[in-house]
This record gives structure tokens, C-alpha cells and sequence, in this order.
């Protein structure tokens, strides 16, 4: 079974954020990572773009699937985890650690409220 | 003096290591002419080439090695759902390289080229008796090219009747191609979900047509759950009562021929794909030949040059106004229409009748004789390929990449896997009608062997892990591949 | 029938086995009034002696086959060591599928990568692709991926006015349906491209085609400097592959993406393929790169291995997102190429260039004798491979049909016409290409024909 930490929130396209003030964390979720499979690639947005919620901002790929990332917020990049796009392998083994995605400056911050429970992702995802 | 067993090298050298200073392979006669001046210092270059040097032999010797360590039609049968991988008669590669062809340049005056001409006029005449259209070009390079023409023409089309309409219905049973074609030509796609039947949903057709923005439909015909879409007729007509089109991807057409014709069901165009039907070699991936069959109403919209007849003379018309324009050099793969008319004179009428029944008889017989063991994902006979799923085998821990890498230690080569997407774990076999029933009842005793071996406690581990076991490769790692590029000798 | 085995007997076994009274109910599916009643209206079987005959009695019709043919404009009349067309026709890679299944596959798969690595060396860029259909559609794959690399989606492409006129006209047929337009970068009088260059709004990458037309070589920094002004991509098309045997690789001269026709490497010109589309880029824009890519690796034993690669671009799994709907790449073409050029090496490749080039450098000094004095007919001064033009005013277009006319009766396809340069002033030029085939008896014949049309 795929793990749910209690501590963020998640989308229904198996992203995850985590907020602290005004910056929130983006990655994808442990359930994501094993669907994949072995990442091979992962392309991310360079900092200082902007783009609303629900917009394509990357993809992650394995040999045989490529998946969109979706922001779950809107906002503007403040940093692009530059160790996970050279070493793709980290998603695999640190979905919520080492292998975060992006950081966003919210432009509203009310969006996160709408983003799914650690409780109602889990049901989502089975 | 002892025996030893012979062993294959543990590496298969790469070309630049076995270069040796000196060594050569060619034997080029002097040249009868004096030097020309040299090069320009700012355009010459100056390296030495790339190249290894070898003699003939390490060469041949080489390549032959190489040759060794693939899976052949030639070596074994294919059970490849979707690819149709029929025999290559050998006698087309002697037509299909014959000197009083193979020279002929492309530009050469047409009343130079009458034979070559005469024979691309008689092939079109088979091609359209065979699948009922109005005429068949014979230019595009492959399938997906017969597609992008086939789109282009649509687009054409809608234009001569002013109209706008931008969109293309592709069932999400289709191949992957389908909706790459109609991107690259602008299109946007929609993608229409299977009936519960597996078939195209008529009323879903006609609520999109309705909303006035359909320009076509791309249909595979049977489709890729090998079944044929009976109401094909019907769809035709919704299509064109919206004045929409109808394309269908000619993959399949191998089920059809002799028994069916596309054109007689209302289908607007077509490709074919002549290594799948008319059996031009696979040969690794290409080069293959995808003439496109077209009605009546949409023969001026076909890519250029245009070949025509006037009494007994033949010529390539390079000016036609409402044509889609030129799509690739010249007139296409000709050396590959040698080869595929070869095999239809050599079937005549008589063989014809009999390609798609013996294809769909061999792959019905596939279908009773494996349902027991797998699990069939649509229950009804099939045409020429039949879908079946690891449903059963799974309950084991077994998947269907297990079954497909354990085929090959039986020496077989696996069937198509994980296609269509609607169909979890997928496998789906086509036996072709070049294959004996003899072949096709041994693949049948294989399949079941691996079935059995999925019932007993622990067979994953036991049969399935490291998989396959007898061939001089084991498992490829595809991600260390993906992950660090190295795509030349250098890099 | 030779090729379909089933017999009567086993056609009822199959049907029992299926409970099926017949092979119309177990076809039920197809309607009554689309099944084909009775037989095809196609011709007869025929044996295999009398199939080889027709083809044989086709073939005598194309008197082109006896001809020696100067006829350039992408495909030449090359030849090659027997031993290539024994080691394609072998079985196991004539008749393998395309190498999905890397276990069993990796013969094509190495071929495949030894081939990408000679064609990145010889064309000076890092990585090539597993091959594409033809010199022109590889053109226009290379320029949509320019498009791509820079998130253009429409805007204009500056082509050279040496680049093939048909080559041109498929450019249009791909790209002005996707919204981009083509410019012309005009020739100079002596049909070069300069430096000068029309204002445009929104370019998108600059197209060259060496050598050109006219059989000229361009030179690759005047097309990559212009692009690199424009703050665009610049792109080289390579019409005939041996020129990169004597002429500089454009990778060497800043050009980022470049195509080619492969089709001299060892190809019969067939009356028009398959041949042999080739495409190189840097390794940094790999993932952009259209069509199949082979990737060294291991097996799980360690082995060294090869598997296709980066297939996440492909349309079987991006399907509209796919970086181009090809499927297929020219494997067998590309296998030939790769067998001719490892037969060939550095040296013998130099010298079947230098033995075209040699043929066709003496010939111009034959017409040269025929031409001297006479403003009707022109050479352009620049640097030539294999092919080069003889310019002509419209008084004397007769002349040159002419010259065709009368050549063919000597058994030579003297050439094409095609556009002379806009800015040289004349209506049209004759283009003829040489290969190592040209030798002193054709030279002769050479002499006689011009000598007899133009005294």
C-alpha cells in the first residue's frame, strides 16, 4: 500500500502541497510514483512563471508512461528542485522528501482549502 | 582432445572497436578523370571520417552475428495482435530488387519508365478491386503517412465546401497513431469510449455530430478488439447525413480481404498497409507502403503527382488544383509496390478470397482453444485477432509482461501486450493465415503450459522471475537506458 | 496455394471447434449486403515462372533501365559492394518486427545504434535518430522541431532558394496547414545564399540545402550566423550524403538541427524509394527529436544491450501529444546505409566522392569547350560536389531539349531542368549529376552530343 502523510493536502491527479505561509511545496504523492514505475525524466517549469490552478506545469515519465503535472494551486515559481530533475530516481524512493517538485508563491491562498483531506485522497486513490 | 561446447561471445563487439588501420572493404575502380581542383580551405573538411575499417569478411561476419540475435518471421511465428506478421515470399525480393527496376531514377522522363508506370497503374487497379474505392494512391511511405494524407484530404474537403468544422472522433479502442495523425494536421481530437460491446457507440457519433464541429471519424475496421464494427453502414451514414467523413485505418484490413469491402460500406478513405496485407518485409521496423484509397467524390483532393492513362501510355501529372499538394519525394515507395503486386498476381483471384478467411479461421481457433485457460475479454467470435487479459493469471501474482517474457523461453515470440488500453492487461494475438494450423495449435499447447504453471503454489518465483532464461539476453534494463542516454559509440 | 496452408479438411475442423455450421455464421457479424458474392474481379494466379516473366516483360518497357542516368535532384546513381544487398536480404532481419521486444531483437537494435552513431560523426552533431522516411519529410520534421524548441506555433521559415523545388513544395503541403509560412531566402546571381536577407515578423528557423539545386556547396556559417542574428534556429539539409565525405559537417559550423537524404549510402534509386531520411541533432534537444531512438544499456545479467529509448515521445504512448505520428523508421534502409558505410570507411567513402566530384569537374570543361563565347549559356562559379548547372536564356531552351533529345537516342538521360537563380538573370538551368559510374566512354559520348547541338 501506498503511503498518506497527515501533514498536506492533495489533488485527485495525485499531487500533494504542503503550505507554510505563503509559500506552498508541490510534489506527487507515493501513489503516483508506483503507478509509474522506475522514473526515467522529470521536467519542471523554470522559476518566476506564473499559471492558475489546474494548468499542466510538467511531467514526470517512466519507460513506457508519461503523466502531466497539474498545479494544484495558483501562484508564481519560487524554486525548482534542481536534484530531482538531475537524479529522476529520487521520486521513486522520497516522494515527499527529497523529491519535491516545486515551490509556489500562492496568489490565492484560499485554493488549498479546496484541495483534498489526507482521509478523502486515501479513499480516492483505492 | 576434449569437446567444447561452442558459447556466444559474451559481447557483440561494437563496429569502431573492430576497426584496424589500413583494413578496407571496398574495391572502387581509379577514376578515369583527372583530379578536380581542391576544395576551398573554408569548405573542406578536415577530420578523418567517422568510419571504422574493416575487410569484407569482419564485416560480414559481423552483421551475420548480429542478424542471429533477432526473432524472425523466418525463424518462428509472430502472435503479434495488430501487426499481421505474415510470411515475406522470398520471390518478391527477387522482383522486388530487379535490376530493370531498381536503377530507375525517379525523375527519368515518364516515357522512359512506361513498365514501372504500367505496373504502379495495374497495382492501384488490385488495390481498388479489393477494397472498393475509386482510386488508391499509392505515394504515402507508411500508415501513419497514409493517415496524415488521408486527414489532409478532410481537411481539404471541408474547405472546398467552406467549411470550418475542426474536429475528428477517434474511439479510445484506437491505435496511438490515430490521434498523432490528426494533431499534426491540426485537428482536435475527441476521443469516443467503446460500447459495452466493444464496438463504436452509434448515439454517442450522433449527439457529437450534432454539435456541427465534426469533421470525421477514424475508425479501425475490425477493430482492435478484432470485431467487426457491424453497424458500420449505419455510421457512414449519420457521418455523412452531417456532411462529416469517415476514415478508416486500413491495419485490419488483412480480416477483410476477399470477404468485405470498406468502400461498399460507405468509408470515405482508407489506407493499407502493405507489409501487414500484402506482405512487403517488416525488415526491423520499415520501410513500409501506405497507399490510400479514396471515393469518388474525394479524387481531386489526392496528393501529387497523380498517375494517368491515355491509351496504351502512362504519365505522372504533377499539376492537379485541388490537390493536398506533394507529401513526400518523388512517387513514392515503388520498390515496395513491386513486392506487394507480385504477391497479388501470384494469389490471383482464387488466393485472394482466401486471405481474410484463413485469417479469421486460424484466429477463431486461437480463440476457443485458449478460453478456457485465459480469460476473454469479449466473449463473440473474433475476425483475425483475438483479445484475451491476465484477469485469471493475476489472481496468482502473475501479470501479463510474465506470460509475455516466459512465451519466449518456449521460443515464441510474445503476442501484442497492454493493447488496446481498454482491455487491463491485454494480450492480443493475430496467427496470420500464412501460418500452418500445425504452428498455430503448438503456440495454442504453449499459451496453456504457462496458464497451467500459473495455478501452482509459488509459480511466479518458480517460473516467472528472470524470465526469459534461454536466450543469450536476459532482461533488457529499459530504465538505465532511459536514465543515462548513451546513443552513439562516443557518447 | 503456396503461402495459406489451411486445407478444406482443417477449415471444418477449425469450424466444429468454433460450433459453427459454416464460415458465414461464424462471420455473422459482417452484414448480408457488404459480403463480396463470389470471387474478386482480379486477374488469375500465376506460377512462378510465368510471374517473373511479367515482371520481366515490365520491366524490358522501361528503356531508362539501359540508360546512364545524369539525372541528380536528390537520388544518384551509385553503386554499392554485392555483399550489401546478402546481408539485408538475410531472413532474420528482412523478416524481424520492429524491435519492441529488446530480448529478441537485438540485432536491429545494435544495427540501429551503429548506424545513429556514424550518422551523428559524419553529419558533426552529437546524437541522430533510427531514421525517417525521405531527404524532404525528414526536412520538415526538422523544422517543426525548431517550431517546438522554441514554443513557436506559427511564424516564418526563411528556406533558401537552392533548396529542391519539390522539396519545397512538401514543405508547404506540412507546414502552411499548421499555420507557418515559407519565405524565400533569395539566391545571389551565382546562386549562393547571403548574408542579406528579407525583414520578417515572427522567423522561426533559417533552411539551407547543401548541396544546392544547382549542385553549388553553400557554406554552413553564412546560414547559421544569419539564424543566430535572427535569434532563431538554424537548420542544414544535406542532399546528397557523400558531400559530407569531402565538404565540412554543418555541425561543425554552428547549425543546430540538421536532415538529409541518405539515399546514396548503398540505396538503389528505385524509381523513388524506399530510401533514407536522416536527422541529427545536439543531445541537449534529444527529447524533442521526432521518431525512433536505440539507447545502449544492459541486459540483466550485465551483458552490454540495446532497447529503443525516450519512447515517451512516441505516438503510441503520447498519442496527440506525440512529437510527430511516425511509426515506423526506414530500419531496412537504415541497415544498408549502415553496412555500406562500414564497408566503405573513411577512405573508400573519400574516394567514391572525389571520383563523382573528378567525373562531374570534367565534364563541365567538356560543355565549357561548347559554351565558350556564347551568352546564351552560363556555369555559376561556386564550389561543386557531384552535380552542377548549365544556365541558359530562353532562346535557347530548344537547344537543351535538344541536347535531352539526343542524348537519350545515345543511351544518356542528360539531367533535369530546373529555375535558374532569380537574380541571375536566365530562364533555366540544366542540372547533371555524376557518380563513379561516369567514365572516359561516356565522356565521349558527352563530347559528341554537345559538340553536334551547340557548334
Amino acid at each position: 500500500m501506498s503511503s498518506i502523510l497527515p501533514d498536506r493536502k492533495y489533488t485527485k491527479d495525485h499531487e500533494w502541497a504542503s503550505a507554510k505561509g505563503q509559500s506552498v511545496t508541490v510534489g506527487i504523492t507515493d501513489f503516483a510514483q508506483t503507478s509509474l514505475g522506475d522514473v526515467t525524466f522529470v521536467q519542471l517549469p523554470e522559476t518566476g512563471k506564473v499559471f492558475n490552478r489546474g494548468e499542466i506545469i510538467g511531467s514526470v515519465e517512466s519507460v513506457k508512461a508519461v503523466s502531466d503535472i497539474y498545479a494544484p494551486i495558483s501562484g508564481k515559481i519560487t524554486k525548482v528542485n534542481q536534484d530531482v530533475l538531475n537524479d529522476p530516481a529520487l521520486l521513486n524512493q522520497d516522494p515527499y522528501g527529497k523529491a519535491w517538485l516545486i515551490e509556489v508563491e500562492a496568489s490565492n491562498a484560499g485554493e488549498l482549502n479546496e484541495l483534498l483531506s489526507p482521509e478523502a485522497y486515501k479513499q480516492h486513490a483505492e | 582432445m576434449s569437446l567444447q561446447q561452442i558459447s556466444w561471445p559474451l559481447e557483440t563487439d561494437q563496429l569502431n572497436s573492430l576497426s584496424k588501420k589500413g583494413h578496407k572493404g571496398f574495391s572502387i575502380s581509379k577514376s578515369d578523370f583527372e583530379a578536380a581542383d581542391k576544395i576551398p580551405d573554408s569548405l573542406s573538411r578536415k577530420d578523418i571520417l567517422p568510419l571504422p575499417e574493416c575487410s569484407e569478411l569482419t564485416i560480414v561476419r559481423h552483421f551475420t552475428r548480429l542478424s542471429q540475435l533477432n526473432y524472425s518471421i523466418d525463424g518462428g511465428m509472430y502472435p503479434l495482435g495488430s501487426c499481421t506478421m505474415k510470411y515475406n515470399p522470398r520471390i518478391n525480393e527477387v522482383s522486388g530488387s530487379h535490376p530493370l527496376f531498381a536503377r530507375l531514377h525517379p525523375l527519368s522522363p515518364c516515357s522512359t519508365v512506361q513498365g514501372a508506370l504500367e505496373l504502379m497503374w495495374n497495382l492501384e487497379g488490385l488495390l481498388k478491386e479489393i477494397s472498393g474505392f475509386e482510386r488508391v494512391t499509392l505515394i504515402p511511405a507508411a500508415g501513419a503517412q497514409g493517415e496524415y494524407v488521408g486527414l489532409q484530404i478532410i481537411r481539404a474537403y471541408m474547405k472546398s465546401k467552406g467549411s470550418k468544422k475542426n474536429k475528428i472522433l477517434i474511439p479510445d479502442s484506437a491505435h496511438g497513431t490515430n490521434p498523432a495523425s490528426a494533431a499534426v494536421c491540426g485537428f482536435e481530437v475527441v476521443s469516443l469510449k467503446s460500447n459495452a460491446e466493444g464496438l463504436l457507440d452509434k448515439e454517442a457519433i450522433l449527439k457529437h455530430c450534432q454539435e456541427g464541429d465534426v469533421a470525421g471519424l477514424m475508425v479501425t475496421n475490425p477493430n482492435t478488439l478484432g470485431l467487426f464494427e457491424k453497424e458500420i453502414q449505419m455510421i457512414c451514414k449519420i457521418m455523412h447525413d452531417h456532411d462529416a467523413l469517415v476514415y478508416c485505418d486500413g491495419a485490419n484490413m488483412n480480416a477483410m480481404v476477399g470477404l468485405t469491402r470498406p468502400g461498399d460500406a460507405g468509408v470515405d478513405i482508407m489506407h493499407f498497409n502493405q507489409h501487414k496485407t500484402f506482405t512487403t518485409p517488416h525488415g526491423g521496423g520499415g520501410p513500409g507502403c501506405g497507399a490510400v484509397g479514396v471515393c469518388a467524390k474525394l479524387v481531386s483532393f489526392l496528393p501529387t503527382p497523380i498517375l494517368e492513362k491515355t491509351g496504351e501510355s502512362f504519365k505522372l501529372n504533377s499539376s492537379s488544383p485541388q490537390s493536398i499538394g506533394p507529401i513526400k519525394d518523388f512517387q513514392g515507395h515503388f520498390m515496395m509496390m513491386l513486392r506487394s503486386y507480385t504477391y497479388i498476381r501470384e494469389l490471383g483471384a482464387e488466393g485472394v478470397a482466401k486471405i481474410g478467411r484463413h485469417a479469421v479461421l486460424l484466429a477463431n481457433y486461437v480463440r476457443v482453444r485458449l478460453s478456457e485457460s485465459f480469460d476473454l475479454a469479449y466473449p463473440r467470435p473474433c475476425m483475425h485477432e483475438v483479445v484475451f487479459s491476465d484477469k485469471r493469471q493475476q489472481k496468482n501474482g502473475v501479470k501479463t509482461l510474465d506470460i509475455a517474457k516466459r512465451l519466449l523461453d518456449f521460443g515464441f515470440h510474445p503476442p501484442t501486450v497492454y493493447f488496446p488500453l481498454i482491455v487491463p492487461g491485454a494480450i492480443m494475438i493475430e496467427p496470420t493465415e500464412t501460418e500452418s494450423l500445425d504452428t498455430v495449435e503448438e503456440f495454442c499447447k504453449v499459451m496453456e503450459q504457462i496458464a497451467k504453471e500459473t495455478t501452482e503454489e509459488g509459480s511466479h518465483a518458480k517460473y516467472f522471475v528472470g524470465s526469459p532464461k534461454t536466450l543469450p539476453f536476459s532482461k533488457i534494463d529499459e530504465t538505465k537506458a532511459a536514465r543515462d542516454l548513451k546513443l552513439t559509440w562516443n557518447s | 496455394m503456396r503461402y495459406l496452408p489451411l486445407t478444406k479438411d482443417e477449415e471444418n475442423k477449425i469450424l466444429k471447434a468454433c460450433g459453427e455450421a459454416s464460415f458465414e455464421s461464424l462471420t455473422r457479424e459482417i452484414p448480408e449486403n457488404l459480403r463480396v458474392k463470389g470471387k474478386l474481379n482480379l486477374p488469375e494466379a500465376l506460377c512462378e515462372t510465368d510471374l517473373l516473366q511479367h515482371i520481366q516483360d515490365l520491366g524490358e518497357k522501361n528503356s531508362a533501365a539501359k540508360m546512364h542516368c545524369l539525372i541528380g535532384q536528390g537520388a544518384y546513381d551509385h553503386t554499392w559492394p554485392s555483399v550489401v544487398d546478402y546481408l539485408v536480404t538475410r531472413g532474420e532481419f528482412l523478416t524481424a518486427y520492429t524491435p519492441y521486444q529488446p530480448e529478441v531483437s537485438q540485432g536491429t537494435l545494435q544495427a540501429i545504434f551503429e548506424f545513429q552513431s556514424m550518422i551523428s560523426g559524419l553529419m558533426g552533431m552529437e546524437v541522430s535518430n533510427a531514421s525517417l522516411y525521405d531527404g524532404s519529410t525528414a526536412l520538415v520534421e526538422a523544422i517543426l522541431m525548431a517550431a517546438r524548441l522554441q514554443n513557436k506555433n506559427s511564424g516564418e521559415i526563411l528556406i533558401s532558394e537552392g533548396t529542391f523545388d519539390h522539396t519545397k513544395k512538401i514543405l508547404r503541403t506540412y507546414l502552411e496547414s499548421l499555420g507557418f509560412e515559407l519565405v524565400n531566402w533569395k539566391a545571389s546571381a551565382e546562386g549562393l545564399c547571403e548574408t542579406k536577407t528579407p525583414e520578417l515578423k515572427n522567423p522561426v528557423a533559417v533552411v539551407a540545402q547543401s548541396p544546392n539545386k544547382w549542385g553549388l556547396i553553400e557554406d554552413w556559417s553564412t546560414v547559421s550566423s544569419v539564424a543566430q542574428k535572427m535569434n532563431v534556429k538554424s537548420i542544414a539539409h544535406i542532399s546528397h550524403a557523400h558531400s559530407l565525405a569531402l565538404f565540412e559537417a554543418p555541425g561543425k559550423k554552428g547549425i543546430d538541427l540538421a536532415s538529409g537524404e541518405g539515399q546514396a549510402f548503398g540505396i538503389p534509386a528505385g524509381f523513388g524509394g524506399p530510401y533514407l531520411g536522416l536527422f541529427a541533432c545536439s543531445k541537449k534537444d534529444v527529447r524533442q527529436m521526432p521518431g525512433r531512438i536505440v539507447g545502449q544499456t544492459n541486459d540483466a545479467r550485465g551483458r552490454r544491450a540495446y532497447c529503443v529509448t525516450l519512447s515517451t515521445r512516441e505516438q503510441h504512448i503520447r498519442r496527440e501529444k506525440a512529437t510527430s505520428n511516425i511509426c515506423s523508421n526506414q530500419s531496412l534502409m537504415a541497415l544498408r546505409a549502415t553496412i555500406y558505410l562500414s564497408l566503405m570507411g573513411p577512405e573508400g567513402l573519400k574516394e567514391v566522392a572525389q571520383n563523382s566530384r573528378n567525373a562531374a569537374e570534367a565534364s563541365k570543361k567538356i560543355i565549357q569547350k561548347h559554351i565558350q563565347n556564347n551568352k546564351g549559356f552560363k556555369f555559376l562559379n561556386g564550389t561543386i560536389f557531384n552535380e552542377f548547372s548549365l544556365l541558359y536564356t530562353q532562346d535557347n531552351e530548344g537547344k537543351i531539349n535538344k541536347l535531352q533529345e539526343l542524348a537519350q537516342k545515345h543511351n544518356i538521360l542528360l539531367g533535369t531542368k530546373v529555375s535558374a537563380p532569380q537574380e541571375s538573370g536566365f530562364k533555366g538551368a540544366l542540372t547533371l549529376a555524376f557518380t563513379e559510374r561516369f567514365k572516359k566512354t561516356e565522356a565521349g559520348k558527352l563530347e559528341k552530343i554537345f559538340g553536334e547541338v551547340l557548334v
